[in-house]
């Protein structure tokens, strides 16, 4: 079963992303999320590429591990870790396109269900183009009189 | 390892093993996730091919073993859904989806 | 070539002292232009590359001031200072900037001391490890508007024998003439990019911080180095 590392800019997205996350998956797929940086006045927002190092390796499995992320630096901070994994690690890793919230929501189930890594992206990039407000009415060509 | 996804049954005259079925959408706030996964995760312990349509807005038919189709279904309540199975299995995979919808906001367990 | 051995001799090698006081004075002057950063980038972006620059190169400071920083070789120094800016900054910047050092530490692992070439090429690795990581090209408005110029200028300098003064002058120049050229052309990458031809006007915050790179390399390299003076370091 695969993976799935969270990865925003805040520390309390990610881990409220992982927590619906794992409302889908039933507690049986690894979630782990990471976000914020530190310095000594505290934490703030942004991502650092060496802690989503250590998330992929604390997530790590052979069936790999699919990483979602929120926007802009999370991306290139996840690029960046995956430069220091070893190759045959690197190769089991996916950086998905997908939207973090509804990604994360589709992925953990999917996971759930056995699907492989590269199926468990595909479904949660998937939600890119999710239709989120119903059209008020059926569509009226399907029921003219 | 991946889970095959077959085109979806159609509505209308099929193979001696296919069935239809038509439920209503109960939950005051429409189908919501937590319905969503007990749907997927019941249809995938069935062989069946399972695709679900929804009558009042004419989205489908999806497939019932992928959370993004049945999220795409824009089901609220009082929308009609007619679910299709397909297979050796179809008749006992629609008994236990309608389950689902006739416990509306307590789905059945997965297993 | 290396026969100084880590001693800046008549301004033809430069030695990792040389390496190590560029970057404090790169981070001191990004420490001293934050405010400016961050005004830039609240004109275009999400006002905090600054911030967050100032973090990492605080950081970058600390750990350059430290008696226990790798100076050995040019390699070694550069890849500390690239893992501490991919830890600390916290925004794009930070795997940017860490990747260009990263790719630049990898050029020249083991040397005490570089020749003027091998220091073009150092920061040709480092031009390329951006523009792959950030997928940015020429005239996009980024950071990369400042250092292929520059990189460019030390390479066509050092390739017509220039000695480093001249070279180094000359790649703060076009470093400089390509951070402001980002003020005229619209953006192409990162937040700005919302903006399309809004963002005409305004000068790019991560080419003005990367110009900063030439303008104290042609300060402090070509200004031959003493070793460390006393075991209490000042700036």
């Amino acid at each position: 079963m695969i993976a799935i590392v969270i990865v925003s800019h805040s520390r309390c997205l990610a881990e409220g992303v992982r927590e619906v996350a794992d409302q889908m998956a039933s507690g049986q797929v690894t979630i782990v999320p990471v976000g914020g940086v530190q310095d000594q006045e505290g934490t703030h927002l942004g991502t650092d590429p060496m802690a989503v190092l250590q998330a992929i390796q604390d997530a790590w499995t052979p069936d790999g591990v699919l990483i979602l992320a929120d926007l802009g630096s999370a991306i290139l901070s996840a690029e960046t870790a995956l430069e220091f994994l070893p190759p045959e690690q690197r190769r089991r890793c996916r950086i998905s396109n997908a939207p973090l919230v509804e990604g994360a929501i589709v992925a953990a189930l999917e996971a759930s269900l056995g699907g492989s890594l590269d199926a468990v992206n595909a479904a949660a990039e998937g939600t890119g183009s999710l239709v989120k407000v119903a059209r008020p009415h059926p569509d009226p060509r399907g029921s003219t009189p | 390892m991946s889970r095959p996804r077959p085109p979806h049954p159609q509505p209308g005259p099929e193979g001696p093993a296919s069935c239809s079925r038509t439920v209503t959408v109960q939950e005051p706030m429409g189908l919501h996730l937590r319905t969503g996964k007990a749907i997927v995760q019941t249809a995938n312990r069935f062989q069946a091919r399972i695709a679900i349509r929804n009558l009042d807005q004419d989205v489908g038919p999806v497939d019932a073993k992928s959370i993004l189709q049945i999220m795409q279904l824009q089901a609220r309540q009082g929308h009609r859904l007619e679910l299709v199975a397909q297979g050796p299995d179809a008749r006992p995979a629609l008994e236990a989806l309608a389950q689902i919808f006739a416990q509306p906001g307590e789905p059945a367990p997965p297993s | 070539m290396g026969q100084q051995n880590g001693q800046a001799g008549n301004g033809q090698a430069i030695s990792v002292e040389q390496i190590r006081r560029w970057l404090l004075a790169y981070a001191h002057r990004i420490i001293e232009q934050e405010e400016y950063l961050t005004a830039l980038d609240a004109d275009i972006g999400d006002a905090d590359h600054g911030t967050n620059m100032r973090r990492g190169l605080e950081k970058v400071k600390e750990r350059l001031e430290d008696p226990d920083c790798p100076c050995n070789s040019v390699g070694s120094l550069l890849r500390s200072v690239a893992m501490t800016l991919i830890s600390a900054v916290g925004g794009a910047a930070g795997p940017l900037y860490g990747t260009f050092f990263l790719r630049a530490a990898t050029s020249c692992n083991n040397s005490p001391a570089i020749t003027p070439a091998q220091f073009a090429a150092m920061l040709r690795q480092g031009l390329e490890g951006v523009k792959q990581r950030g997928k940015a090209h020429l005239d996009d408005k980024t950071m990369v508007d400042s250092i292929q110029p520059a990189v460019e200028a030390l390479e066509a300098a050092i390739g017509q024998h220039k000695d480093l003064r001249q070279a180094l002058h000359e790649a703060a120049e076009a470093a400089r003439r390509g951070m402001e050229h980002t003020a005229e052309i619209p953006a192409r990458k990162g937040r700005a990019s919302y903006l399309g031809p809004r963002s005409i006007g305004h000068q790019d915050p991560g080419a003005t911080s990367a110009y900063y790179l030439f303008e104290t390399a042609a300060q402090v390299l070509a200004t031959p180095a003493h070793r460390r003076e006393s075991p209490s370091r000042h700036r």
